[in-house]
């Protein structure tokens, strides 16, 4: 196997990129990249991206060698989302930048920072419909927050800097740097100053005041109050003001997908996912409660379902938010704040004092009791007790990244973590094949972590050449395969809302996951029943090199509780009792 | 039997290019200043199309600042809460300002270059709506190119008239809307994180 050293970022030498009258576009970027920070690099060379590859040894960057572009993009998100740092992809002109879109497309939409830099075909060439054109900069307008193409090599450091900024401030997103070849190769003899805006790039100020007094004013009046929380209170570290504010009102929290690990799952006030594959007892409460605080989250119909249905009796809903478009957007809040989540809720915290609400807690602990998580006991391998064991070989540091289907909201509700940025998911796009590499990329950010991707194995096949980056570049993530044999949701689907045909979700043909790790050069094992599932866990863990454990699972197995659709959040269906 | 009467051949409504009179309730009339930066268009109208806003009008220009661009929309917001408009406009880099001033004090003009048969010319001026002015650009033999100008309105009647009486080709340019400065403003869109009105 051929293995690439990796870096050692003490013994590299620092870029020295003084500006002589040979400096070229490339080295101007790799110099920019390093500026703001940059250690790590993910990407694939090809023809118009050559002059960048050519100078990057030069640089103490690490590039991790990937084999298709769109793994490149969710290892750069997937080292975003467990840094909290940008993430970084590379790649060639026409189908190697197009294939970066479904990637920046789940990045952008769950507010990961993620830049991606294009090769583009010599500016003369472009719109000539030249060999591997591609207009990505249309192609990626919509899932992206900004993009540049660059015409002169002057403007290299200044566009990267603001692309960095621009990618990380606020709400944070996706930001695409496309550079021809020639402006690659172009040497300079002087650099553009920072790009000048008349409206500059930046957060919202702090959340106004007067609003956060009327939300007080709410919540202290409430009888009933409950909060909801997403994503956006990790990113602002707003996780232990939101603690502090659910325990001063009593309320019970749920989590958004993206929100798993915001607040501590062993809380007592904790409820666990909210929406259409949410817990009973959240979605009980949701609908109960009288004023209801969205923070940090969109409210998007996989949160909401029937939106008519949508907390009927709160008679006040407060959302917060750092952009102010998902402001009324879906939910019509009557108390809508814009800001960053930590500030906003530090303030309430501030402006409340502690006030208990046993009637309302009685409630919900009664919900928590009327409508627990259950799953099948019928001798067949479970999801639930592979996805326990995995949580128990895994310490406070360690990430998990549950790919897409079942196996992503088995994954989430099993979650026992309480800090957010180490369970990691494609929530807005919820896209498949997504966990392979986006562990990888969080492995690149924490080498000396256990992480572990969880995967059913459809997702699993769609970037399991991933496997070879992983083997390649020293990333030992330990990838979880629950293998149903099926599009596991779909059928789930087809099953309850689509008249019980089964068309199309049954893999007759499964690799056989053993030889295939083996041939990546991983360690593979496969699990039948329950006594297996440690040994091969403690195995795979032993390995110092990636691993896949194909884990035979129940191929009935379902989600419950699930609401159906077009249904309303209190009209879960739970599972049979067996 | 008797066979069914022939309908005159019509335009179904919001197809005959005027704009009006289409769905008036949902049009918005926003004005958008923009960086000028190569791509900036394509930004403003790919964010209007995939967030379900028809674009009725566009007009674009230089403005008084230098490096602004200057951008009337005419927008169908169709079903769609129309204060996502200004909110999702606002989120792009290169825009600089965006405000909704439908309902505001806005003065909106349009502009039409006509082309009509030379002898056409003076009944058609004869009949402009109160408010539309003509003038005579080039005269060229048989055939007259006419300006005709003022607030929209009126002047998609007067095209709709010159459609009906002469032979005339015309094109318009979509309503220029400015909201005077100094002005009440109170019904103008707030910036982030406010409320369309």
């Amino acid at each position: 196997m051929t293995i690439t050293a990796t870096i050692d970022r003490e013994t590299r030498p620092t870029p020295a990129v003084s500006l002589t009258p040979g400096t070229t576009g490339a080295e101007l970027l790799l110099a920019a990249l390093v500026k703001e920070g940059v250690d790590t690099v993910f990407g694939i060379p090809g023809g118009a991206n050559l002059p960048i590859y050519q100078h990057l040894p030069d640089f103490p960057l690490r590039h991790v060698l990937v084999r298709h572009e769109q793994g490149a993009a969710h290892m750069a998100d997937g080292y975003a989302r467990a840094s909290g740092k940008v993430g970084v992809c590379v790649a060639t002109s026409g189908p190697g930048a197009l294939n970066l879109i479904t990637g920046l497309a789940t990045a952008h939409f769950d507010s990961v920072p993620v830049v991606a830099i294009t090769g583009q075909v010599a500016a003369a060439s472009i719109g000539t419909d030249a060999f591997q054109e591609s207009d990505v900069i249309g192609s990626s307008l919509s899932v992206t927050k900004h993009s540049y193409q660059i015409l002169d090599a002057a403007d290299i450091p200044g566009v990267v800097h603001e692309a960095f900024h621009i990618a990380r401030t606020g709400r944070p997103g996706a930001v695409l740097i496309d550079i021809p070849k020639d402006v690659q190769q172009q040497r300079v003899t002087g650099v553009a100053g920072p790009i000048q805006r008349q409206r500059p790039h930046r957060a919202p100020g702090r959340p106004d005041p007067d609003q956060l007094i009327q939300a007080a004013g709410f919540l202290a009046a409430a009888e009933r109050p409950m909060i909801l929380a997403g994503r956006g209170v990790a990113i602002s570290g707003g996780q232990a003001a939101l603690r502090a504010l659910a325990e001063s009102c009593d309320a019970p929290v749920g989590t958004t997908l993206l929100g798993t690990g915001i607040f501590p799952s062993s809380h007592p006030l904790a409820l666990g996912l909210v929406g259409f594959m949410g817990t009973g007892y959240c979605n009980r409460s949701v609908t109960n409660c009288d004023v209801l605080l969205m923070v940090g989250m969109r409210a998007d119909d996989r949160v909401t379902c029937r939106l008519d249905e949508f907390a009927p009796r709160a008679t006040h809903i407060i959302h917060i938010n750092i952009d102010p478009a998902e402001l009324g957007k879906t939910v019509k809040a009557d108390c809508q704040i814009v800001g960053d989540a930590r500030a906003a809720l530090e303030a309430l915290v501030d402006l409340l004092s502690s006030q208990p609400r046993p009637a309302w807690r009685a409630q919900v602990e009664a919900w928590r009791a009327q409508h627990p998580l259950r799953h099948p006991d019928n001798g067949l391998l479970q999801p639930q007790e592979v996805l326990a064991a995995c949580y128990n070989r895994l310490g406070p540091d360690d990430i998990t990244v549950a790919d897409v289907g079942l196996n992503q909201i088995w994954a989430a509700v099993a979650w026992r973590g309480d800090r957010p940025g180490h369970f990691l998911n494609s929530g807005g796009q919820g896209t498949m094949g997504f966990a392979l590499p986006a562990a990888i990329g969080a492995q690149a950010a924490y080498p000396d972590r256990r992480v572990l991707s969880v995967s059913g194995e459809g997702g699993f096949v769609m970037t399991v050449q991933e496997l070879a980056t992983a083997a390649e570049s020293h990333l030992p993530v330990k990838a979880v395969v629950l293998n149903n044999r099926q599009l596991g949701m779909v059928r789930q689907f087809q099953d309850d809302f689509y008249g019980g045909v089964r068309s199309q979700v049954d893999h007759l043909l499964t690799p056989d996951f053993v030889m295939l790790a083996r041939a990546f050069g991983c360690f593979g094992e496969v699990v039948h029943q329950s006594s297996e599932i440690g040994p091969a866990l403690d195995a795979a863990f032993a390995h110092p090199g990636p691993a896949v454990v194909d884990f035979q699972i129940d191929p009935n197995a379902n989600v419950y509780p699930i609401v159906p659709l077009g249904k309303g959040l209190s009209d879960f269906v739970e599972c049979p009792r067996s | 039997m008797t066979p069914p009467a022939i309908a005159a051949p019509r335009l179904a409504p919001g197809t005959d290019g005027l704009t009006t009179t289409r769905h008036p309730g949902r049009i918005r009339l926003i004005s958008v200043r923009v960086e000028d930066r190569r791509g900036v268009l394509q930004r403003v109208t790919n964010l209007l199309g995939r967030r379900g806003f028809g674009i009725e009008t566009c007009a674009v220009g230089p403005s008084a600042e230098p490096g602004v661009v200057a951008i009337s929309l005419r927008i169908d917001a169709g079903t769609q809460a129309h204060d996502q408009i200004v909110k999702q406009l606002t989120k792009l880099i290169d825009v600089v300002s965006v405000d909704d001033i439908t309902h505001s004090s806005t003065v909106e003009w349009s502009t039409a270059l006509v082309d009509l048969r030379s002898d056409e010319v003076d009944p058609a001026f004869a009949r402009l709506p109160s408010g539309v002015g003509g003038q005579v650009v080039r005269q060229a033999g048989p055939r007259t190119i006419a300006a005709i100008s003022g607030p929209p309105g009126p002047v998609e009647e007067a095209l709709a008239e010159l459609r009906l009486r002469s032979s005339s080709t015309w094109i318009c340019s979509g309503p220029l809307a400015i909201a005077p400065a100094g002005g009440d403003g109170s019904d103008s869109a707030p910036g982030p994180g406010g409320e369309a009105s």
